[in-house]
C-alpha cells in the first residue's frame, strides 16, 4: 500500500454515561482508495467519520492519533490546529442531502458562498467555479437534460440531484478525502446506482480517497476496495471488500452476510419454501384510481387503474421506486386512503376496509413513529382489542400477553414506553398490534426497511411463520429486491401508478419481460458481481 | 455575556415563580393578614405610608387601609386572572383541536370565527362584554375568557395539523378508535406542550385586562381590585402619589412574575429556548 493519506490509530470515542461508542479503532486510507465501513446501528461507524471530520458533539470525548499526509501533528490532540481540514482536506456528504440546503436560496448562491470561502474568490468570480462543479457532478448545462441548475431552488430538485449538489459542495475545496455517511440509503435503487457511479468516477478521475459508511453489505462490497466490519465500536474484520463478503472469516461477518439477503439472479440460492397453500376468500382491488392535489393547483396521478388480488396464505411483493404509487395502494387496501374509482371486494362481496377494520391491518415502516410516544406498548395493544373485539379488563390483559409472546416479545416489556424499546422489538410490537385485530390480511409497508439486517431476518421469519400458522395473506411493499425475492410468492412491479408486470417472483426477478424491470434489476448493487470493473466504461453519459 | 444572560433566564423563572408563590400565599391568607372588610374606613384619611405602624402603607382619601386593599386586591386580581386565562385556554384547546382535526369545512368555519374575534382588540371586546353583561366578578372572567382564546386556538390547531399525519394516528385509526378519541386522546396530548409556553402570557394579559376594566369602574364594586385602587387614587396623584404607585407596582410585579414563571416553565420543559 502506498503512503496513506489518512492514518488513524487507536480511536476511542466516549459519550457521557455510556460505553465507548468507538473502542480502539485503527485504520489507514490510501490515495484513490474506497474504504467501506460496515456495521449495524450502534456499531460506531458514523461516529468514526464524525471524529475524523471533527464534527463530534461537544460532550463527546475522542482520543487517539489521527494524521493526514502532509500535515504535522495529531489532529485529535486537544488544541490541535484543525484549520483548513474540514472542507479543504476532507469533504463530507450525508444521508439526507436536503437537510444541508437552505430552502430559500438558490443552489447556485449556496455553492457560491462555499466557493468564496474556500477558494478566496470574489462573489462574481465564484459563479464560474460553481457552474463548473455542478457540471462535474453530472448536472450539465448543455445537452438533452440541460437546465440552469444554479438558479434552481432545492425543492425543485429530486433526492438524487440534491445529493449531487451536496457532492459538488464537498468538492469545492478540492479535498483529498471524501467522507460519505450513508449517502445513498434514502435513494431509490436506480438513483443509488447513479450516485455510486459518480462517487467512483471522482475516485478514478481525481484520485480522491473515500470512506464509505453504510449498513448495506451489498453496496459496501460493490463500491469498496477494502472493507472494515465494525461491531459495538470495535473492528471485527478487515480485508479486500469482495473477498471478505465471499469468504468471511469472523463469525459476525458471516452472520451479516447470510442475513443481508443480497439480490441475486440465481434463484437456486434463494431459500426454498414449503408449498404455499392459498386459501379461499381473496381480497381484490380492481382498477383502482387515485389522484392527489399537486403543488400549485394541478392534480397528480398516484394510481392509474391498478388491479391486485391477494389470497389468504399468500405473500405478494409490491416493488417500485418512490412515487410509483405502491404505498397509496397499500393505504387504500387498509382504508386509510380512499380510491377515486375502482372497487374493493373480499371473497366476492363489496368490501369497505374502513367499515371492517379488523380484516385488513397494516405494519408501518418506522416502528418508532407508529407508536404514540406518550402511551405504553400494552396500552397501544389494548386499543384494537377493545375497539375491534370488544375485549376489556382481564381478558384483554391475557390476550396482550399472548400476542406479545406470539411475536417473541417478553410480556413484561408491555409496561415500557416506545422509546425504551429497540427498533426490532418495536416492530414486533407493531406486528402484535396488527394481529390483535385478528386480520385476514396484513399490509407491510416497507416494514423491514429501517431494521438492521440481523433483526430484519428475525422479522421476516416471524412474518413467514404467521403466514404458515394463521394463513395470513401479506402484501409486502418494498424497494428492496433482495428481501422481496426471499419472501414473496408473487411480485408486482409498479411505476408511475400503473402495473408494469406481475407474476411469480422467480420469473419476474430472474427473467423480466419489461425493460423497466430489467433496468430496476440492473441497478441493484450486488457484491457478488464485480460492479466497479463492469461499470468502468459506463460512467454517466 | 450570553452565558450570563442564559443563566439569568433560568434564575428569572425561579425568581418569578417564588415571588408568584408569595403573592398567591398573601392572596390566600388575605383575611388573616388584614382582617375585616378592606372597604371599611378605619383611620384618618390620607395617612402617609410608614407614618402609623398599624397602617403601614397609609390610608386613602376615605380612610381605607391601603395595605388591606393591596392584599385583598391580590386575591381578586390573581383569581380572576387565573380563572379567565384557564377559560381562555380551555376554549382555545377545544376550538383548536376541532379545527385542526376535522375536515376542511369545519376548519375553515372555526378559523373564520377565530379571525372575527382576533380583529377586535382583546380589551375592547372584554369592555363591550362587561358593559352588556354587567359588572360582576364572574362576568369579568367570562368576558376576558371569551376575548382571549384565539392565540391558544391557533397554536393548538397548528400543532394538531402537524401531528395528525403521524403514523401513530393512522395506527390508532386502524385499531378502530373513534375520531373524537383520536383527536383528544392521541393527538391533543402531544400538542399541549407548546401551550405551556402560552400560559404565562395569557394569565399575565388576563390580569392586565382585569385591572384595566377595574380602572374603568367595570368590575365588581363590592370587591377591591388593584385597577380600582389606581382609579381611586388618580384624583390625588399630586398630593398622595402612593395611592396610585403602590397598586401600580403590584400589577407590574404580578404580571412580570407570571410571565417569567411561564417562560421558566416552558424552558424547563424544553419547549422554547433550547438551541
Amino acid at each position: 500500500m502506498s503512503k496513506p493519506v489518512l492514518q488513524l490509530d487507536d480511536l476511542m470515542v466516549r459519550f457521557p454515561g455510556s460505553p465507548p461508542a468507538v473502542d480502539g479503532l485503527s485504520l489507514g486510507l490510501a490515495p484513490g482508495e474506497v474504504l467501506s465501513l460496515v456495521g449495524e446501528s450502534g456499531s460506531g461507524k458514523s461516529t468514526t467519520l464524525h471524529a475524523i471530520a471533527g464534527l463530534l458533539p461537544r460532550d463527546a470525548v475522542a482520543t487517539g492519533d489521527l494524521r493526514l499526509d502532509g500535515r504535522p501533528g495529531n489532529l485529535l490532540a486537544t488544541n490541535a490546529d484543525r484549520r483548513g481540514i474540514a472542507g479543504r482536506e476532507i469533504g463530507m456528504i450525508f444521508q439526507n442531502p436536503g437537510a444541508s440546503l437552505n430552502p430559500v436560496l438558490t443552489i447556485g448562491s449556496q455553492l457560491d458562498e462555499i466557493v468564496t470561502a474556500h477558494r478566496e474568490l470574489r462573489r462574481d468570480a465564484a459563479r464560474a467555479v460553481t457552474e463548473e462543479l455542478i457540471d462535474a457532478v453530472g448536472l450539465p448545462r448543455m445537452g438533452p437534460q440541460a437546465k440552469d441548475w444554479a438558479r434552481a431552488f432545492p425543492h425543485q430538485l429530486s433526492g438524487g440531484q440534491k445529493q449531487r449538489i451536496a457532492i459538488a459542495a464537498a468538492l469545492v475545496g478540492n479535498p483529498r478525502i471524501l467522507l460519505a455517511d450513508e449517502p445513498t440509503t434514502a435513494l431509490d435503487a436506480t438513483v443509488q446506482a447513479q450516485i455510486l457511479d459518480l462517487i467512483l468516477q471522482l475516485v478514478d478521475e481525481r484520485g480522491i480517497a473515500v470512506m464509505f459508511v453504510t449498513h448495506d453489505l451489498g453496496v459496501a462490497a460493490a463500491v469498496g476496495d477494502r472493507m472494515i466490519v465494525l461491531k459495538d465500536g470495535r473492528l471485527v474484520e478487515e480485508g479486500a471488500a469482495r473477498t471478505l463478503v465471499r469468504n468471511p472469516g469472523a463469525e459476525y461477518t458471516r452472520e451479516l452476510v447470510s442475513a443481508s439477503l443480497p439480490f441475486t439472479r440465481d434463484f437456486s440460492v434463494v431459500r426454498k419454501r414449503d408449498g404455499v397453500s392459498v386459501g379461499a376468500g381473496a381480497l381484490k382491488l380492481s382498477n383502482v384510481h387515485r389522484r392527489f392535489a399537486a403543488r400549485g393547483g394541478g392534480r397528480v396521478q398516484a394510481l392509474g387503474g391498478v388491479t391486485l388480488t391477494l389470497s389468504p396464505g399468500e405473500i405478494v411483493g409490491l416493488i417500485g421506486e418512490s412515487g410509483s404509487g405502491k404505498t397509496t395502494l397499500g393505504r387504500i387496501a387498509v382504508g386509510l386512503e380512499r380510491a377515486d374509482s375502482g372497487s374493493l371486494t373480499l371473497d366476492g362481496r363489496a368490501f369497505q376496509p374502513a367499515a371492517e377494520r379488523s380484516l385488513v391491518q397494516m405494519v408501518f415502516q418506522d416502528p418508532l413513529a407508529c407508536f404514540n410516544p406518550r402511551q405504553s406498548i400494552a396500552r397501544a395493544l389494548t386499543h384494537p382489542l377493545r375497539c375491534l373485539r370488544g375485549m376489556g379488563g382481564k381478558s384483554a390483559k391475557q390476550q396482550i400477553s399472548a400476542l406479545m409472546e406470539g411475536v417473541g416479545l417478553d410480556p413484561r416489556l408491555g409496561k415500557r414506553m416506545p422509546h425504551q424499546l429497540s427498533g426490532g422489538q418495536l416492530q414486533r410490537a407493531a406486528i402484535a398490534r396488527a394481529l390483535a385485530a385478528q386480520p385476514h390480511f396484513l399490509v407491510c409497508d416497507e416494514a423491514v426497511a429501517s431494521l438492521d439486517v440481523s433483526i430484519r431476518a428475525q422479522v421476516l421469519d416471524l412474518l413467514e411463520d404467521l403466514r404458515k400458522r394463521q394463513g395470513l395473506g401479506l402484501l409486502f411493499i418494498s424497494h428492496d429486491l433482495g428481501v422481496v425475492q426471499q419472501i414473496a410468492d408473487r411480485t408486482i412491479v409498479m411505476r408511475n401508478g400503473i402495473e408494469v408486470e406481475s407474476g411469480p417472483t422467480a420469473s419476474i426477478l430472474s427473467a423480466p419481460r419489461e425493460a423497466y424491470t430489467q433496468q430496476l434489476l440492473a441497478s441493484v448493487p450486488s457484491g457478488l458481481h464485480p460492479w466497479r470493473e463492469s461499470r468502468a466504461g459506463s460512467v454517466l453519459a | 455575556m450570553i452565558a450570563a444572560l442564559r443563566e439569568f433566564r433560568g434564575a428569572g423563572g425561579v425568581l418569578g415563580g417564588l415571588v408568584l408563590l408569595v403573592i398567591a400565599l398573601i392572596a390566600a391568607a388575605a383575611s388573616w393578614i388584614a382582617p375585616g372588610d378592606p372597604l371599611n374606613m378605619v383611620a384618618r384619611p390620607l395617612t402617609q405610608p410608614f407614618a402609623d405602624p398599624r397602617y403601614l402603607l397609609g390610608t386613602d382619601q376615605l380612610g381605607r387601609n391601603v395595605l388591606a386593599g393591596l392584599v385583598h386586591g391580590a386575591r381578586v386580581s390573581m383569581s380572576v386572572g387565573a380563572a379567565a386565562a384557564a377559560a381562555a385556554i380551555c376554549v382555545g384547546i377545544l376550538v383548536g383541536t376541532m379545527a385542526g382535526f376535522s375536515g376542511r369545512r369545519i376548519d375553515n368555519g372555526l378559523m373564520r370565527i377565530t379571525e372575527a374575534f382576533q380583529t377586535v382588540p382583546t380589551f375592547l371586546l372584554a369592555l363591550a362584554l362587561v358593559s352588556v353583561l354587567g359588572a360582576s366578578a364572574l362576568n369579568v372572567v367570562v368576558a376576558i375568557g371569551i376575548s382571549s382564546w384565539p392565540p391558544t386556538a391557533r397554536l393548538v390547531r397548528a400543532e394538531v395539523l402537524r401531528l395528525k399525519g403521524a403514523d401513530y394516528v393512522d395506527a390508532a385509526r386502524l385499531a378502530g378508535r373513534g375520531s373524537l378519541a383520536i383527536a383528544f386522546m392521541e393527538v391533543l396530548p402531544g400538542a399541549l406542550q407548546p401551550v405551556v409556553a402560552l400560559i404565562g402570557v395569557t394569565v399575565g394579559e388576563a390580569i392586565l385586562v382585569e385591572s384595566a376594566l377595574a380602572f374603568l369602574g367595570l368590575s365588581d364594586p363590592n370587591l377591591v381590585s388593584w385597577g380600582g385602587m389606581i382609579a381611586n387614587g388618580r384624583a390625588l396623584l399630586r398630593t398622595a402619589p402612593y395611592l396610585v404607585v403602590l397598586p401600580g407596582l403590584a400589577i407590574a410585579i404580578a404580571v412580570l412574575c407570571v410571565t417569567l414563571a411561564g417562560d421558566g416553565l416552558a424552558n424547563r420543559l424544553g419547549i422554547v429556548g433550547r438551541r
